[in-house]
């Protein structure tokens, strides 16, 4: 090998005295380079290499490499993220860069919102996760990536049907309405995030704290999650292409008999019963191995003047229950341009995303429900007949309904279509005062269509078709002035100040009919079906318009001490007339320790870092227009009177309330940054303190006077108190071993402070909630929702013992025990919001190109109610109905299974997920490939589980006040093997 | 820098101009334009009416009124109908404040009560009672009878309630005011009403004769609204309906409650129902689902299957004489037969379904030793209301409130108080001739009480008549049913909900 290196290289410098002598008649040389990291040694891969004044540029290879062909005497920069920059004037004809790296971290830049800090100078709770970081494999929403990455942040998704989306809950924000944070993406804040492409996210930031997404005002209180997407940079144009394939299975199968079992289970106690003969495992008929596929193509490029990125991202999400499908296709692309000497900076993007989903129904325990009739099912019956059609037996009982038949009769898809294009010009009108204008426009339209023909088994009206269509549209105007400046060597100010309009429109049309005729035709003519009542069709209209001023004062001397202050003035339509506009400030102080005398000689710490912050912020998403004006409208269909015509029936539906208003947080945040040596280890610690006041919520009214007895009104107050902890190690960082882990923590503790209002008569009405919805269980309530109590809390009778003769005892308020559970004391029986959650991803690379990441987070020590357990383990199932092994010991051992709630079926629901196991090879590429890297991947999503839960899945989704039912009708989650081919020219 | 000082002035134009907050009101219209036309003028009165289709369903009406008497119930088979408990609280008498029915028609009397009281609000208009015109009188006349009607449902089932009459000037948390006083009332706005009213036959909107029977009843009970009796008044005012009301009979026992029973000469006051959902999405008209059986749309060719659950008691059941024509119209016994007359196999437990009149238990379950046919077929079902060929889960027929039948039964009831006994078997005759049984030899009190029940059933009278009679406390289960509750029910809790909303009405409530 050696030799053959020598060889090479004497004729590379044979061939090199050569290139001179018609280099110098042409005036342009070859130069040939080789970028290494100055303190590893290690060759950079993908450096960016641009000659200055020119369009020209180039990318290093696998081995650092580069070659140029440039005028002789040009001056070249070498640039690459985590780098300080070289310029370098070409002379000779073979260099040797070594670039520095740069102070990590501390110079990152963090965007805040109208604005971007460094790191250094944060003074709030701000988490900044960028595009290496996140998640890998099959995302069926970009802000899955951040799963476990970002400490106070919890993405939860019950099940993993791909077309549901995920919760985001932070430092458990929580209202009757909406607990989602604000997403502002590109600068358009309330854009829906899966309308960018995960392969086009440049970087996450997300505003946790009060003090921090003040800014955001009256939208702020759940905190932002600031999305940026990826830009052209100068250089040579870049080619990304990113594809994976995977194969998706479910990861746990509800624990049900098998036909086999129930045969014994008749044998062995001497019943008789109607056998179909057929042995069918239900849960398998309805799910599959499903595949995904995603590909993604991106060019960006550009000059020093103008850079530019357009993307195309298409993917297929097939579900792992049959009938359920997701594809998207995402196009975007953006320019960047500047003009006058670099004083106008202009920007524009657009973008499209168009979404095609299959549904299935499975969220009840109805006739088109697949899952619970999958489950409840005979196994001892088969899915077809011999003739091939599909065995049914209605009459078998209530609402008895083959699965498979359901799922190949009913169409139920959706087609959406989101447009957004944005635009934006800065000036820089004097130095340090810039000006920045900025306008986006987006459209979300989507169209479902559902038919169910006549001839199916569930259409109990003969057959129905309909077609519905909602419209968003979005307008934005925004014009924000920044001037910076540094007086006097130590004082650094920068002042922003700034003005919002926006209007988002609503508007929708649907159209139904029964007694379909005709199979084929299906949805798509609506004359095909032959009954239409009033009612039928029905359109909608409904928009609001929010106004702000915002301005932020940052001041920091000397790299000390820090200031920042913000304050928003939020206007909406939606607020009520007494309560138009609020008002929403902040402030936050930081006290950099380590650059103190005292502290800046002690080597071993690298940074320290005190924050105290305190913010007032809103959530206005709660709050729907029009709630707090009386209006009439058209309710029903009626025959007049006086002459039996048609007319229509106009009547006041809800009591107005024109003090409605936003709902309000605020928050004292205390942080800690820390590093120590040279940031080998660094991180942060949070902790804080957040009351939620004037939640919205329909209250008790007396009735009479009120139509309804029920009023929106703000009343109540929750209050969360918690710990959030993440550290990040470069353990090791070496030539043939590099390892970086990553560790987070938090701990969340809600609190019901108050529910009442009782200077306006509002009462609180729904303290004992959460019904199960299981058959024959109306009316079964199972958590409490009070003052004094944490959300998610259990309030069930006490399960005690078995009596003798098999029946369940439960305490009474006086300590005995009684088999009524009517006559049982409820009692605290713990709380579905766990106390922990932790993440930890850990990447490594070995022998420079192999790269492996392992991630994982837990959710620890919280309380699930287990339904299907309960559904399924009542004995009286047995025979005719599928159930689970513990209903054939009951009813072996005549215990009355008959399903209560009570505390017997709550279970610990702390796991440990591995959410991403991802070992990468990235080939080394010959020259003459022009292919500046090939890599490729494997991915295990959802690998192991570890929980002592036994039902489908422990993980619960938070984005109610209601959670911790595990209602048996859940979308099973997904194991998924992927394989990644990732190339870049 | 003129072009920037442009840009600015433009920026700062459309800042002043864009402070616009007032909501644009696109589908629904703004309360101070309501009523925007003739037409809707018009039809002011209709929205006092919407509240009645919800009374046979989740507004709970008509389950406090049959399902806590011996002639209806909804037995648990197995773990279907268990629901919590809430339909065996009611035939044991074991409800609370926050049993769903108890608390479903509160909300409905009070919201029909709102309509009506912003309905005349909004006709008067706050101006001289002098300068209304006569057909906004009529209109006011009719809404006031409406109005008494949702008093009276509420006096009947809770006693001592709220009375507002103002939609303008409504006190925001008002106290109860009693019974009694609320009956003078509601007798006066009636007796003023009436002469306003048109004759029938009108059969859902407020006739002459509804507002007659209306106060008929009230004077019918007005011994346990009041601890008076005012039989004596009932007998001109119900004389008077029936010469001059404009009902007659109608000529078989099933015509009232056919599906198309929109012009039956004698139904007085009816709830309209088409056969479509509300706008919640609820069925409207759906009583028959809760008692055919699972299979039971084979016989009658429905679209959809039933649920399987209510039933008339056997002792009521053997109330009818087999050459009763009421027998075979109003109840389904026996082998049930399929569209071909074939018997019509059970599919779970592989015979044939068939009704039995004896109910053996309350909770009909296997575990506790009753056989699977026990558990489905128990009870005899309910036909009634026509189930039409094709029907779905809302039935198209009109719900009868009032009609002929009853003033006649009412009227004998009065006279055999009276002692007429004459007057008795002239009323009861063509009601029993009518049904197949010819006429009779006794035509005391009783004998008009047994008329009533049988004629009457279904109709939700069962549970007014039980009170006047004093027989609602006896447990008609006999030793079957430990449970009953024989304390004085003779009155529903006021719904928690509203007592907690309102203080005021826990105030001697009793």
């Amino acid at each position: 090998m050696r030799n053959k290196l020598r060889k090479t290289r004497v004729l590379l410098l044979l061939c090199l005295w050569a290139i001179p002598f018609m280099q110098l008649l042409a005036q342009d040389i070859e130069i040939k380079g080789k970028v290494t990291d100055a303190v590893t040694k290690e060759a950079i891969i993908g450096a960016n290499i641009t000659v200055k004044g020119t369009s020209k540029g180039a990318l290093s290879n696998i081995d650092g490499d580069f070659v140029l062909l440039i005028p002789v005497g040009s001056t070249i920069n070498i640039s690459f993220l985590g780098y300080n920059a070289q310029n370098i004037v070409a002379e000779s004809q073979t260099l040797s860069i070594e670039l520095e790296p740069s102070v990590q971290k501390l110079d990152e830049v963090i965007v805040i919102g109208y604005g971007t800090q460094k790191k250094s100078d944060k003074t709030g709770a701000v988490t900044n996760v960028s595009a290496a970081e996140l998640n890998t494999g099959v995302l069926t929403d970009p802000i899955q990536s951040l799963q476990g990455k970002a400490s106070g942040v919890q993405i939860t998704k019950k099940g993993g049907n791909p077309n549901d989306g995920f919760s985001v809950q932070i430092r458990g924000s929580a209202s009757f309405g909406s607990n989602q944070p604000l997403y502002v993406i590109d600068g358009v804040p309330g854009v829906d995030p899966t309308t960018i492409a995960s392969d086009d996210i440049e970087s996450f930031n997300v505003l946790k704290d009060a003090s921090s997404s003040a800014i955001y005002g009256s939208r702020g209180a759940n905190g932002v999650i600031i999305i940026t997407s990826k830009k052209g940079k100068s250089g040579a144009s870049k080619i990304d292409f990113n594809s994976f394939v995977s194969l998706d299975v479910v990861s746990k199968k509800l624990d049900l008999l098998s036909a086999s079992d129930i045969r014994s289970f008749i044998t062995q106690n001497n019943i008789s019963q109607v056998d179909a003969g057929a042995s069918t495992d239900w849960q398998n008929e309805i799910y599959r191995v499903a595949k995904t596929q995603n590909y993604s193509l991106s060019v960006a490029g550009g000059s020093d003047k103008s850079t530019y990125r357009v993307s195309g991202t298409w993917a297929d999400y097939q579900g792992v229950v049959i009938g359920t499908d997701k594809k998207r296709f995402n196009m975007s692309a953006n320019v960047n341009q500047k003009l006058l000497n670099d004083k106008l900076i202009i920007e524009g993007g657009i973008n499209g995303t168009f979404e095609k989903n299959d549904y299935e129904d499975f969220g009840g325990n109805g006739p088109t429900d697949i899952m619970y009739q999958a489950f409840q099912r005979s196994p001892l019956q088969p899915v077809r007949n011999d003739d091939g059609t599909f065995y049914e037996n209605i009459g078998y009982g209530f609402q008895y309904f083959n699965p498979i038949a359901t799922v190949n009769s009913i169409q139920n898809i959706r087609d959406a279509k989101r447009f957004r294009a944005n635009a934006s010009s800065e000036l820089e009108i004097l130095k340090g005062l810039k000006a920045k204008v900025s306008g986006a426009y987006s459209r979300d339209d989507d169209e479902s269509f559902y038919f169910v023909p006549g001839d199916a088994p569930t259409s109990g009206t003969t057959g129905k078709g309909e077609r519905k269509y909602n419209n968003i549209e979005d307008k934005l105007i925004e014009a924000y002035a920044t001037y910076e400046t540094k007086i006097a060597s130590k004082h650094n100010v920068n002042f922003v100040a700034g003005y919002s309009w926006q209007q988002k429109t609503f508007d929708g049309f649907n159209a139904m009919g029964t007694n379909a005729q005709s199979p084929s035709v299906e949805a798509n003519k609506l004359q095909g079906l032959a009954n239409v009542t009033w009612g039928s069709i029905g359109s909608y209209k409904n928009s609001w318009t929010m106004i702000s001023a915002y301005g932020r004062f940052i001041y920091n001397y000397d790299q000390r001490y820090a200031l920042t202050a913000t304050l928003r003035q939020d206007g909406c339509s939606k607020f009520g007339a007494n309560n138009k506009w609020g008002t929403f400030p902040s402030g936050s102080v930081a006290w950099t320790l380590k650059n103190e005398s005292f502290l800046k000689d002690v080597n071993f710490l690298s940074q320290l870092k005190l924050r105290v912050g305190y913010g007032l912020t809103g959530n206005a998403e709660t709050l729907e227009s029009y709630w707090s004006i009386q209006r009439i409208s058209a309710n029903a269909k009626k025959i007049s009177l006086d002459d039996g015509s048609n007319v229509i029936l106009f009547q006041q539906d809800w009591d107005a309330n024109p003090n409605l208003r936003w709902e309000n947080t605020e928050e004292i945040n205390i942080g800690l940054d820390y590093g120590f040596f040279n940031n080998k280890v660094q991180g942060s610690i949070e902790v804080y303190n957040r009351t939620i006041n004037d939640l919205i919520y329909k209250y008790s009214v007396p009735q009479p006077p009120s139509p309804t007895g029920n009023v929106y009104a703000n009343a109540g107050q929750f209050r969360n108190r918690g710990i959030e902890v993440n550290t990040q190690l470069q353990v090791i960082n070496k030539q043939k071993l590099t390892y970086k882990t990553s560790l987070i923590y938090s701990r969340n503790i809600s609190k019901v402070l108050n529910l009442s209002d009782e200077a306006n008569e509002l009462r609180w009405k729904d303290k004992i909630r959460y019904e199960i919805q299981a058959r024959g269980m109306v009316g079964q309530k199972t958590q409490i929702l009070d003052v004094g109590y944490s959300l998610g809390t259990w309030y069930l009778p006490h399960f005690v013992r078995f009596s003798s003769d098999g029946a369940m005892l439960y305490e009474t308020e006086a300590g005995g025990v009684t088999r009524d559970f009517t006559k049982a004391a409820l009692k605290n029986a713990g709380s579905a919001m766990p106390k922990h959650n932790i993440g930890w991803s850990n990447y490594f690379t070995i022998f420079k190109n192999i790269d492996v990441t392992i991630a994982l987070h837990a959710v620890l020590d919280y309380k699930v109610y287990n339904v299907s357990d309960m559904y399924f383990s009542n004995p009286t199932l047995l025979p005719n109905f599928n159930a689970n092994q513990q209903a054939v010991d009951w009813y072996e051992g005549k215990i009355d299974g008959t399903p209560v709630a009570s505390d017997y079926w709550l279970e610990d629901g702390s796991f440990i997920r591995l959410d991403n196991v991802t070992i990468g090879y990235t080939l080394p590429m010959p020259k003459k490939f022009k292919i500046s890297t090939l890599r490729i991947s494997c991915t295990a999503n959802n690998l192991l589980t570890i929980t002592n839960y036994t039902g489908i899945d422990p993980e619960l989704s938070y984005n109610n006040v209601d959670f911790g039912l595990d209602n048996f009708n859940v979308y099973p989650k997904v194991r998924s093997f992927v394989f990644g081919v990732q190339l870049t020219f | 820098m003129k072009i920037i000082h442009t840009v600015i002035a433009t920026i700062l134009l459309f800042i002043l101009s864009c402070t616009n907050l007032d909501e644009t009101l696109y589908d629904t219209i703004p309360f101070d334009k309501y009523p925007e036309n003739a037409q809707q003028n018009a039809t002011l009165g209709l929205s006092a009416y919407s509240p009645l289709s919800e009374l046979t369903d989740y507004g709970g009406w008509w389950f406090c009124q049959e399902m806590t008497t011996d002639e209806m119930v909804g037995p648990t088979r197995n773990t279907d109908w268990d629901d919590n408990g809430k339909w065996r609280a009611l035939q044991l008498h074991s409800w609370t404040n926050e049993t769903e029915a108890i608390v479903g028609m509160w909300e409905r009397y009070y919201k029909g009560i709102f309509n009506c009281n912003q309905t005349i609000d909004i006709v008067v208009n706050e101006r001289d009672t002098a300068t209304i015109s006569e057909p906004a009188k009529v209109l006011i006349a009719k809404i006031l009878t409406i109005r008494a009607f949702y008093y009276w449902l509420l006096i009947d089932n809770y006693g001592d309630v709220p009375y507002e009459t103002s939609f303008f000037h409504a006190n925001p948390a008002p106290p109860l005011s009693k019974r009694a006083d609320i009956f003078n009332k509601i007798v006066g706005e009636l007796n003023y009403a009436i002469p306003f009213l048109k004759n029938g036959p009108i059969h859902f909107g407020v006739s002459k004769a509804m507002a007659q029977m209306t106060l008929a009843r009230l004077y019918l009970n007005a011994e346990v609204y009041t601890g008076t009796a005012m039989y004596d008044k009932c007998i001109p005012l119900l004389e008077n309906l029936i010469t001059t009301g404009g009902y007659t009979l109608a000529a078989n026992v099933k015509d009232p409650f056919v599906t198309v029973n929109d012009n039956c000469p004698e139904n007085i006051f009816t709830i309209y129902y088409d056969g479509t959902e509300n706008a919640n999405g609820k069925p409207e008209f759906n009583l028959h689902m809760r008692t055919l059986g699972y299979q039971s749309n084979v016989t009658f060719g429905m679209t959809v299957g039933p649920w399987n659950g209510f039933a008339t008691l056997e002792k009521h059941y053997k109330l009818y004489s087999d050459n009763d024509l009421r027998k075979s119209a109003y109840f389904l016994a026996g082998r049930q037969k399929t569209a071909d007359g074939k018997d019509l196999m059970d599919a779970e437990t592989g015979s044939p379904w068939e009704f039995t009149p004896v109910i053996p238990a309350l909770t009909i379950s296997e575990a506790k030793g009753f056989t699977k046919a026990q558990v489905r077929h128990s009870g005899v079902r309910i036909q009634k209301y026509e189930i039409a060929k094709g029907a779905g889960q809302a039935l198209a027929n009109d719900y009868v409130i009032f009609r002929l039948t009853d003033a006649y039964l009412m009227l004998a009831e009065c006279y055999a108080i009276a002692g007429n006994l004459a007057k008795v078997k002239e009323n009861l005759d063509p009601i029993r001739t009518r049904a197949g049984i010819g006429v009779s030899d006794v035509y005391d009190l009783e004998a008009v009480k047994l008329e009533r029940r049988r004629e009457m059933f279904y109709e939700a009278t069962r549970r007014q008549d039980m009170i006047r009679w004093g027989t609602f406390n006896t447990n008609w289960w006999s030793a079957t049913l430990a449970d009953f509750n024989t304390q004085n029910s003779n009155l529903f809790p006021i719904p928690k909900k509203q007592t907690d909303a309102n203080p005021n009405l826990l105030q001697s409530a009793q």
